[in-house]
């Protein structure tokens, strides 16, 4: 029998409505592809022609919640224009604010699949989560005349700031998690502020103390 | 070390540590300093005003320094070689936390607030300061409102003003219109997870200090470190201040001349706090447009019959009066604004106020008797004629204006300066310490006394409580 493509939409539907139920119950670990196939009314095997792992299905719900609070800053930092420090504040607020619902396990799928210390390429889940966020900061760097700053180093740094923020709020308890919102400020403005300074000029190999007794370099010799 | 007596703000920056001190401030910056603070400052530069890199943070700064060192006279000198270290270490510290904004600010306005302990030029930028802290930028405020509220500003108000607020040092304060009713208000927001932050500098300032040796009772500082603490996280409590806002209300309804706002309950949280704006100017800014002392002396009366009522009616002690509790509205009523730390008396304490007021009446035996009490002073104590010296001289200075029925001029220096040095002596000697009361009653006392003396204005102190005395004994 023939798959049609809403039949395809409606079963991976149903599988993210239930990893969503699921996932905030009884958290990321302790919920089986098993119990996601029935929840889902799917044999246990469909699941895979859909999602490569459970790991990969949460990914991919934090991937859509992230996407719905891009369009959300996007629209804030067009009707609310700010400084770079305000409007990259709107794309973290808004980030975190879209991930409300999985607050519960969002430390699990962190740690499962955005992990700083993991081995090898991120999952194609993990990897649109990055791609589509870093695009946004590097947008608004850019329309702040900040953009030649933000080269891969300056990127990735951010990024490792970005996941710190998201796990500092997976675990924050305070009202209204409002520790985290203060993090959040002292992150884009501890970010932003040496993007505004000139460039450290690096100094080359020739000119410093050498030990190598005036040896050519593989930089002046390039 | 320089003097212990009345430094100059110059002589207590010299004592900072040297990466601290930085360029001193030249009389001739200072109009530029004035200038400038009557302003925000760009959302660029905020992280100029977090640390101790501000003026104001180096002032609150130095003068804990001068402070705490008061406290170790009579240890030997090389103990007192290690305080100094150890209070240099703790110093540079502080300066490194970057979250020290709310304790740092809160210091430097309550040093600010006390004329004679600063030069004039620099009380007058910090008494700008105390409501030109930094600010949340715009997407910081909306994201607050948005989680306390439920709904961004523009949303939830029919106009919200998020770029021009009225800054304090642990919140800040927009200027907003009530969809439907169109009624005007203010709304307090604070600063996210300040509590937390005071509680954490607070216990970081502790460790710092934790090797310090000062005199015979270390645990003296621990108590002022306490008192500070409570004070600061009393005005983190907004729900704690709108319930203190609708009991001075309700019982300052009766004059007609002072007004407390009115609080907005469907938009007012623990965080957030939603009031009735009241339209009128700062003290700074009545003394700038050159008042005649007939106007002086009326809001002076306003100030201590509002003060006097709310002690004898609803036992309530604003313990950190300051000019930004106060707004001179443009309609001739006195705006008593700021509820954010009030101690209320309990029946015991109710009871020692009382007996406070008739010993000053009495006899030297009964206020001899009185302070034995309160200062909870064993025999040996009570025979040192020094400490009850101090003690009768400070006594003496808070009930002094209150003893006739005659207008006491408060615009007279030298009482408010004789006042500050008898309380700095009694601190360093620690004479206060055991009635927690007392302290608060001092600062409440010397905070309306200072909001006077700046004022310069004449008032009938004894007349005004002895008449708010009687209403409410007879009410």
């Amino acid at each position: 029998m023939r798959i049609t493509a809403q039949a395809k939409q409606d079963t991976a539907n149903a599988i993210r409505a239930a990893a969503r139920k699921l996932f905030r119950e009884k958290g990321l670990e302790k919920t089986s592809t098993r119990d996601l196939a029935t929840a889902a009314g799917i044999a246990a095997g469909t699941l895979f022609n859909y999602f490569a792992s459970k790991e990969a299905l949460a990914l991919a719900l934090v991937a859509d919640a992230l996407d719905e609070g891009r369009a959300e800053a996007q629209t804030e930092s067009d009707r609310h224009p700010g400084s770079p420090e305000e409007d990259l504040f709107v794309l973290l607020a808004a980030a975190v604010r879209s991930l409300k619902s999985m607050h519960g396990y969002l430390g699990e799928v962190l740690e499962a699949g955005l992990s700083p210390l993991a081995h090898g390429a991120l999952l194609p889940e993990a990897q649109r989560i990055r791609e589509g966020h870093l695009q946004d900061v590097m947008a608004v760097l850019a329309r702040h005349g900040l953009g030649g700053a933000a080269n891969a180093a300056v990127m990735h740094l951010y990024w490792a700031l970005f996941l710190s923020v998201l796990a500092y709020w997976s675990a924050d308890r305070s009202p209204t998690h409002e520790e985290t919102r203060a993090l959040i400020d002292q992150t884009v403005r501890m970010f932003v502020a040496p993007l505004r300074q000139p460039p450290v000029p690096t100094v080359p190999h020739s000119s410093r103390p050498s030990s190598t007794g005036g040896r050519a370099t593989r930089e002046n010799q390039s | 070390m320089t003097t212990m007596r009345q430094p100059t703000i110059a002589d207590v920056l010299a004592e900072l540590p040297e990466e601290l001190q930085g360029d001193a401030p030249q009389p001739a910056d200072l109009a530029a300093i004035v200038a400038s603070a009557g302003r925000m400052p760009p959302i660029g530069r905020f992280s100029r005003f977090w640390t101790l890199g501000t003026l104001q943070g180096k002032i609150a700064a130095a003068y804990a320094m001068w402070w705490i060192r008061g406290m170790w006279q009579g240890v030997d000198e090389r103990q007192r070689h290690l305080n100094e270290a150890h209070l240099r270490n703790a110093i540079r510290l502080l300066g490194t936390m970057s979250t020290l904004r709310g304790a740092v600010m809160k210091v430097g306005q309550i040093l600010a607030h006390w004329p004679g302990v600063t030069p004039d030029e620099f009380a007058s930028v910090l008494g700008r300061l105390h409501f030109e802290a930094p600010p949340m930028h715009a997407s910081l405020i909306r994201e607050q409102i948005r989680a306390e509220l439920g709904a961004a500003p523009e949303e939830l108000f029919a106009e919200f003003d998020v770029h021009h607020p009225a800054a304090a040092s642990l919140g800040q304060v927009h200027r907003a219109r009530l969809k439907g009713s169109g009624r005007e208000v203010a709304v307090k927001v604070q600063y996210p997870g300040i509590a937390r932050t005071i509680r954490d500098d607070i216990a970081n300032l502790r460790l710092l200090l934790l090797p310090l040796r000062c005199g015979s009772d270390g645990a003296s500082l621990v108590d002022q470190l306490d008192d500070i603490e409570r004070m600061l996280l009393a005005e983190t409590d907004y729900v704690a201040e709108a319930a203190n806002l609708r009991a001075a209300r309700e019982t300052l309804a009766g004059l007609d001349d002072v007004v407390v706002p009115e609080v907005i309950a469907e938009c007012s949280t623990a965080r957030v706090l939603t009031m009735e704006w009241l339209d009128g100017i700062h003290l700074p800014a009545l003394l700038a447009s050159g008042p005649t002392q007939a106007t002086r002396d009326r809001w002076g009366e306003l100030i201590a019959r509002a003060g006097f009522r709310l002690g004898y009616r609803a036992h309530m002690l604003p313990a950190d009066l300051h000019p930004g509790n106060f707004l001179f509205c443009r309609d001739g009523r006195l705006g008593y604004i700021d509820f954010g730390c009030v101690r209320h008396y309990s029946a015991d304490e109710v009871e020692y106020m009382s007996d406070a007021e008739r010993a000053a009446e009495a006899s030297p035996d009964a206020v001899r008797t009185l302070i034995a009490r309160g200062s909870g002073l064993t025999a040996a104590q009570l025979a040192d004629p020094e400490r009850m010296a101090l003690l009768t001289a400070w006594f003496d200075w808070i009930c002094e204006p209150t003893r006739g029925q005659e207008p006491f001029d408060f615009g007279r220096p030298e009482y408010f300066a004789r006042g500050m040095e008898l309380w700095r002596e009694v601190i360093r000697r620690r004479y206060i310490r055991t009635q927690p009361i007392n302290n608060w009653v001092a600062k409440s006392f010397i905070g309306l006394r200072a909001m006077l003396t700046g004022l310069g204005a004449r008032v009938p102190l004894g007349a005004i409580m002895r008449e708010e005395s009687t209403v409410t004994a007879a009410g």
